[in-house]
């Protein structure tokens, strides 16, 4: 069934549309939860969790890419479950990676209390990512939304692993000023 | 802010970013149709409107020109440019006469067979415009291989793999029409 069709679903609020869900999306979303929690159970209560959201977002919301949106859902939901289960401790995963490398695009300074505008921060990011050059979009993206390890993303789009790297690095600069200039 | 703080606004990017740079492989290409001649000429430099990324050959290149890529129109699709981009380690620049891009594009059409006897992994139809990534794997006749990434600035998501095994004169006439030689 084409996105379009699912969608209209949600909006004839359907429960046919969790199952068409499941069946096109629910690997792609398992697998985002996945990278995030190394738990089976826990990323399948996640997705379970992302249709349920879908259910309440669907209508009024009405997304662009199917894939995407659903996507962000888990991750949003698997993150949080991440952050309760690590609250005290760093588990395995992508995640502590990909927090350690986004580590280098904030300053150093000393640690201040303080409320992160995330409205802003998203649009900055957002526009930010927009503005890169298009390898080096998919390769962030790849990594720090979808979570893959380095080596997965160079086997997605075909790249060595130190090139891959390398990239990364180059746009974790580029980020690391786009934050300083705003003040971030 | 903290460094979670910066990967979940990651996760807020906006969809289409991330549908494009996650997105599988497609075979499916789409055909448009062109109702006139001056239609017909800008798809037939559409496949040449490339980016190639020269693993390795940074330090032979020169100039400085950005490259003008592909902007997305109103729709979301891209709007093809003539422009071939080479960029290396080192350096970038941009090609952008017509004549030295439908030259490329030829050369690469012009190779059928390997020197070995093989036939070449061809390049995609002209008419059939792909966006997406080429990997084309040359191998020279001195033993010395090479990976170029192209990518095409056009609409369907398309990914494939060229390979072409060229003799050393063949080689050379493409390192010349590169600017590399």
């Amino acid at each position: 069934m084409d996105d379009k069709s699912i969608v209209d679903l949600y909006f004839d609020r359907s429960e046919q549309a969790i199952a068409e869900t499941a069946a096109k999306y629910g690997r792609y979303c398992h697998t985002i939860s996945y990278q995030i929690l190394y738990n089976d159970e826990e990323a399948e209560e996640c997705v379970n969790d992302t249709y349920l959201g879908a259910w309440n977002a669907m209508p009024p919301h009405r997304p662009s890419v199917l894939s995407a949106f659903l996507g962000k859902i888990t991750r949003r939901l698997s993150l949080d479950r991440w952050r309760r289960a690590h609250a005290e401790k760093r588990g395995g995963g992508e995640v502590p990676l990909a927090l350690e490398e986004l580590a280098d695009c904030l300053s150093g300074g000393e640690e201040v209390e303080e409320t992160v505008d995330k409205k802003q921060l998203s649009l900055l990011l957002a526009a930010f990512v927009r503005r890169l050059p298009d390898a080096e979009r998919r390769v962030f993206v790849c990594r720090y939304f979808h979570l893959e390890s380095v080596e997965a993303v160079a086997a997605r789009l075909g790249f060595s692993v130190s090139k891959v790297k390398s990239m990364l690095f180059r746009t974790r600069v580029k980020l690391r000023a786009v934050l300083d200039k705003e003040g971030y | 802010m903290n460094a979670l703080d910066l990967l979940e606004a990651i996760g807020e990017i906006d969809e289409r970013d991330v549908a494009l740079a996650h997105a599988k492989k497609s075979r499916k290409p789409l055909y448009i149709a062109l109702g006139s001649a001056a239609a017909c000429l800008v798809v037939l430099l559409m496949l040449p409107g490339i980016v190639m990324n020269l693993i390795g050959f940074g330090g032979a290149m020169d100039g400085d020109a950005p490259s003008a890529d592909m902007a997305p129109n109103g729709d979301g699709e891209m709007d093809a440019v003539v422009t071939l981009d080479v960029v290396g380690k080192d350096a970038a620049y941009a090609i952008q006469d017509s004549a030295t891009i439908a030259e490329i594009s030829a050369f690469l059409a012009s190779v059928t067979e390997n020197v070995d006897g093989t036939p070449s992994e061809s390049a995609p139809s002209f008419g059939v415009p792909a966006q997406g990534e080429y990997r084309l794997i040359l191998s020279d006749g001195r033993g010395y291989t090479a990976e170029y990434l192209l990518r095409a600035n056009c609409l369907v998501s398309h990914e494939t793999r060229l390979e072409y095994v060229l003799d050393a004169e063949q080689t050379d006439a493409l390192y010349r029409l590169l600017g590399l030689q």
